[in-house]
């Protein structure tokens, strides 16, 4: 297979990260005072104001601006007492890639763009309403691809869905003359409209639905020092297994709790859907610890169709476990994911990829434009894991990420794959950070694979 | 004095007519929120780490008034206002008129001079009664010029006395969602708050950390003003000395705030008067040699007898504050019992309990990511060599958890016994879980960390997706156990053994100090100046100590209280 185009990238890849280490070494230069130690310091450290960074201002600060200093208005008093200091900031992402990559069956090139756009309308401290759309990279995308021969070109697939518009707040704050001695638990929170949601680290849920849920925190059950209980409605925008449900209805029972030794996260779902979809019962627990210095994170979730396995649900089991471990006189880390798949799960709600993004960056896709994930993230009859080496440098600000990773069939299905990536990232002044990713590997029965990506991303 | 900081009335200036107020808050932990030298390094730190987006995030509640007037975000403190070096001061509440409910210490502060409108928990009957009395001369609104210059109207605010006003600061959460502190979170879902107990029943009554049932017997009797030795009519006074786990670390000529202090020196000035060398005393003077050298300012031997003077009277009341720290804290945790359940020469095996004695909120409460609350458990041979160690600290003070520079570098051993109620910091690594970090600024996930508010509902969540707090505290009168195990092969030396065991207090582990020294710390401390300052006022709550030999079994193993004295500030002197 030709490559060229691959290979194109993979050089500028190169030239970027050069490039980027060049202007972060003047940068860090100025800043070279700020060193850390490895113990205390025994002379004084003069305060370090010279270089104190300002706060960086958001695209639209309409009322009270955003964590500034000045005097803050009194607000308007409601009928129910609440206090209400409307305050509107606009704030968000933009992100631009060239990116392409060769799985062994298509090649793929584009320069691909997503901007992330938010507006954030403050009431109170605990009240608010957010509204948020992806103008790009939606549909078809925005930018050119290149290289497959299929739809190459430009893509202008500009869009105003709204993606995110919620209310969330709490009960005993927005009526605080239910309860004005503070002796009874009003402090119920709930978020209503279309919104993010994702539990189990993304494995169980992870999509953009209209929903309504209602929580409850800072309980404590005998021996447990914190316990948060949501429970959550979705009535529509459900995706299941990445095709929207319109049938489905979704009810769920979130838990966390803080344990001394664990935090322990028990969620159960149930989705009602027509007869083609189908009803389903998901499940999921996480157990997050530490044990001695390595960092533990277990997961079981399973999906059970109610009837037959459908389109939109399949019955399984996903084992997944995350250790992770600092060495000794760094801040670096080490870490080893591994999960196996037992029957297809199918998450209870997805709208894009599979639920094993979180197995490492192998498995995930860059969010933006047509390029997929290294490595298959479905979590259908298979093992694997990851592991993999995250190294920072130059106060944090810069970092690079060596992963090695694969996954291998359980039902003989000739679809084992393995892969070698690298990331490197850099942050560039107050705003931008520049990122480069490359990887390689091998499928079986098929042509080795190839990718590589840079991407700025500019914060406002 | 810049015009808008007159916008902002100082302490001082309340203190002359409500001098028993001033003299409690003056040493509070609420009068020392911005002088404290690791807060001013800390939100410096987190700020730096956030690129600057934190804001006045953590200054809003420091220091409100600094930050109504526009101050800057990082500068030492010696050169703010004096309304903003007071951290929480008296305007900080009683210029409030509104429920702003919980908002992270974004409350508006009514600016305005002397004579504008203070809140108050009843209005202004006693202010009326006081103006009409011409003995006390008090400025009216018909007549300012040649009276006293009060405020000249106190507005009852419905607030200011419930649970709910400290929850607009006691319940800190970030613009993305983070749980920093949920003080009044777990008061709201406390015994306490279905009793109708209210934070100022237990933290502004005669005996911090606790309320004794009766608001008669409860909070201390007598004027709320005295003016030129007139008193206005006797009633209710809540106390506004707030002790807590926080304590001063600073020189004692700048804290306790103090107005005699800085009639005679600047700050400045007291930090470079040596109190620990023993300046002002004839016990020092007469001794000196020729050739010792005093700063200018210092070099006149009545200054330093007068500096002596307020030095002596400044450590006073931090040592009195320090006593209240432990009364509330003794209030706070209690060891319950201490079982032993082994004592042969297999081995010997007990239990400690640890029980949360109040019911209005865990234990350790408030920003419990920082605070350490530990059992130090030692046990000695008959010669009195150790035999067994937990709960003991690193050589930079630390306990020797995953924090401990010493722990991490693989110079000791982790402290596998430890039992800490300090909750931690997780941040969410980019694969590999969660991990602890000291700060909540995760760069695993992010080369540029932003604060930004949270793009989904972090209510139903509990938390933003890149950082949380494992919470570990007790809940309302909860309790805990913590095991020791001493296998056969630690019972070296001859018996009987004598363990002791000691709850013990830290406002601050020694790796925050180490965390956040690279900004610098304020008053020209050095961060191991800071650390040993911290370190050293440990507060021990209390001690048990037991014989244990093991050929008597673990039936004849009693275990003995010990006096424990309150703490005092000057031990580290």
């Amino acid at each position: 297979m030709n490559h060229q185009p691959i290979h194109r990238i993979l050089a500028l890849c190169s030239a970027t990260v050069t490039a980027t280490l060049w202007v972060d070494g003047a940068w860090a230069q100025q800043h070279e005072e700020d060193g850390r130690g490895h113990g205390l310091a025994a002379d004084p450290i003069p305060l370090q104001t010279d270089h104190f960074p300002k706060r960086p201002r958001l695209l639209l600060e309409i009322g009270e601006r955003f964590l500034d200093s000045g005097h803050l208005s009194q607000g308007i008093r409601l009928p129910t007492g609440a206090v209400w200091r409307p305050a509107l900031w606009v704030f968000g992402t933009y992100r631009s890639s060239v990116q392409g990559f060769d799985n062994g069956v298509t090649e793929n090139g584009e320069w691909a763009h997503r901007l992330d756009i938010f507006a954030n309308l403050r009431l109170t401290g605990t009240e608010r309403v957010l509204i948020g759309f992806r103008p790009a990279d939606e549909f078809g995308g925005v930018g050119y691809n290149f290289g497959s021969g299929i739809n190459d070109g430009w893509q202008d697939d500009f869009n105003g869905r709204i993606e995110t518009l919620f209310f969330e707040g709490d009960f005993g704050e927005l009526f605080p003359f239910l309860d004005d001695d503070d002796s009874r638990p009003f402090d119920i929170g709930f978020a209503v409209g279309r919104q993010n949601l994702s539990f189990q680290e993304g494995i169980l849920i992870n999509d953009n639905i209209d929903a309504v849920g209602f929580t409850r925190n800072s309980l404590r059950p005998p021996g447990t020092s914190n316990l948060r209980i949501t429970g959550l409605f979705g009535w529509n925008d459900i995706h299941r297994n990445n095709v929207e449900d319109s049938s489905a209805r979704l009810l769920a029972l979130l838990t966390e709790v803080d344990f001394p030794f664990s935090t322990i996260a028990v969620d159960l779902v149930y989705t009602i859907a027509g007869d083609v979809t189908g009803d389903a019962v998901y499940g999921g627990v996480g157990a997050v610890q530490r044990i001695g210095r390595f960092n533990t994170a277990f997961r079981v979730n399973v999906s059970l169709p109610v009837s037959a396995s459908t389109v939109a649900v399949t019955r399984g089991a996903l084992l997944f476990s995350e250790i992770s471990w600092t060495p000794h006189h760094t801040e670096n880390l080490f870490y080893i994911t591994s999960f196996w798949a037992v029957g297809t799960f199918s998450p209870a709600a997805r709208a894009l990829g599979g639920p094993l993004g979180r197995a490492g960056i192998l498995f995930e896709s860059p969010g933006m434009g047509r390029s997929g994930s290294p490595l298959n993230s479905r979590a259908g009859d298979v093992v694997g894991g990851a592991i993999g080496h995250q190294m920072f440098f130059a106060h944090d600000r810069r970092q690079l990420i060596a992963e090695l990773a694969g996954r291998k069939d359980t039902n003989a299905a000739g679809e084992a794959a393995v892969a070698l990536g690298l990331r490197f990232q850099q942050a560039l002044g107050r705003r931008l950070i520049v990122r480069v990713d490359g990887f390689a590997g091998a499928r079986q029965g098929l042509d080795e694979a190839l990718g590589g990506r840079i991407e700025t991303l500019v914060k406002f | 004095m810049h015009f808008e900081a007159l916008q902002y009335p100082v302490a001082a200036t309340c203190g002359s007519c409500h001098p028993t107020h001033f003299q409690q808050w003056s040493v509070s932990p609420h009068a020392y929120s911005q002088i404290s030298p690791v807060f001013n390094a800390m939100q410096a730190t987190v700020t730096r780490l956030t690129n600057g987006t934190n804001g006045d995030f953590c200054l809003r509640c420091h220091t409100p008034v600094g930050m109504a007037l526009g101050e800057e975000l990082f500068v030492s403190n010696l050169q703010r206002s004096q309304a903003s070096r007071e951290g929480v001061t008296c305007t900080t509440c009683h210029r409030v008129n509104q429920a702003y409910g919980k908002i992270s210490g974004r409350v508006s502060i009514n600016a305005g001079d002397i004579y504008q409108p203070i809140s108050g928990p009843t209005g202004s009957d006693e202010l009326r009664q006081a103006q009409g009395d011409p003995d006390f001369n008090l400025a009216t609104a018909d007549e300012r010029t040649r009276r006293r210059a009060v405020h000249l109207d106190a507005v009852r605010f419905f607030q200011l006395p419930t649970s709910g006003f400290c929850g607009t600061c006691h319940d800190v959460t970030s613009q993305g969602g983070f749980r920093l502190e949920e003080a009044f979170s777990e008061f709201k879902n406390s015994p306490a708050a279905r009793r109708g107990v209210s934070c100022q029943d237990c933290h502004m009554g005669v005996t911090p950390g606790t309320f004794s049932g009766e608001p008669e017997t409860n909070y201390a009797f007598g004027p709320a003003a005295s003016i030129r030795g007139l008193n206005t009519s006797a009633r209710l006074l809540t106390d506004h000395t707030f002790a807590g786990p926080d304590h001063s670390i600073v020189h004692p000529g700048i804290f306790p705030h103090n107005p005699e202090a800085a009639e005679l020196a600047t700050l400045s000035e007291w930090l470079e008067f040596d109190y620990e060398a023993g300046w002002g005393p004839d016990a020092f003077e007469d001794t000196i040699p020729g050739d010792y050298t005093f700063p200018e300012r210092w070099g006149d031997i009545d200054d330093r007898f007068d500096a002596r003077l307020i030095i002596d009277e400044q450590i006073e009341r931090l040592d009195e504050y320090m006593g209240q720290h432990t009364t509330v804290f003794r209030n706070g945790y209690q060891v319950g019992n201490i079982v032993t359940q082994q004592a042969n020469h297999e081995g010997i095996r007990f239990q400690v309990e640890v029980r949360n004695a109040t019911d209005g909120h865990n234990v350790p409460t408030g920003f419990i990511a920082e605070r350490l609350v530990y059992l130090q458990v030692t046990v000695f041979d008959s010669e009195g060599d150790t035999v067994f160690a937990s709960g003991d600290l690193d050589p930079n003070g630390d306990l020797r958890d995953s924090h401990s520079i010493y722990v991490h570098d693989g110079e000791l051993p982790r402290d596998q016994y430890l039992f800490n109620l300090q909750s931690n910091f997780l941040t969410r690594n980019v694969r590999g879980g969660e991990r602890e970090q000291v700060l909540a600024v995760n760069h695993s996930l992010d080369p540029l960390p932003f604060a930004r508010p949270a793009t989904f509902s972090t209510i139903l969540t509990g938390r933003p997706q890149g950082a949380r707090i494992h919470r570990k505290g007790i809940a309302p009168l909860g309790n805990r156990w913590a095991n020791y195990t001493l296998e056969e092969d630690a019972l070296t030396g001859n018996p009987p053994y004598r363990a002791i065991v000691r709850l013990v207090a830290g406002m601050i582990p020694v790796n925050l100090v180490h965390a956040i020294q690279d900004v610098g710390f304020d008053y020209g401390m050095s961060a191991r100046e800071v650390a040993d300052a911290i370190r050293s006022r440990h507060t021990l709550l209390w001690e048990y100590q037991a014989i244990i030999d093991p050929a008597q079994g673990p039936e004849q193993v009693t275990w003995v209280a010990q006096d424990v004295p309150p703490a005092v500030w000057e031990r580290s002197h």
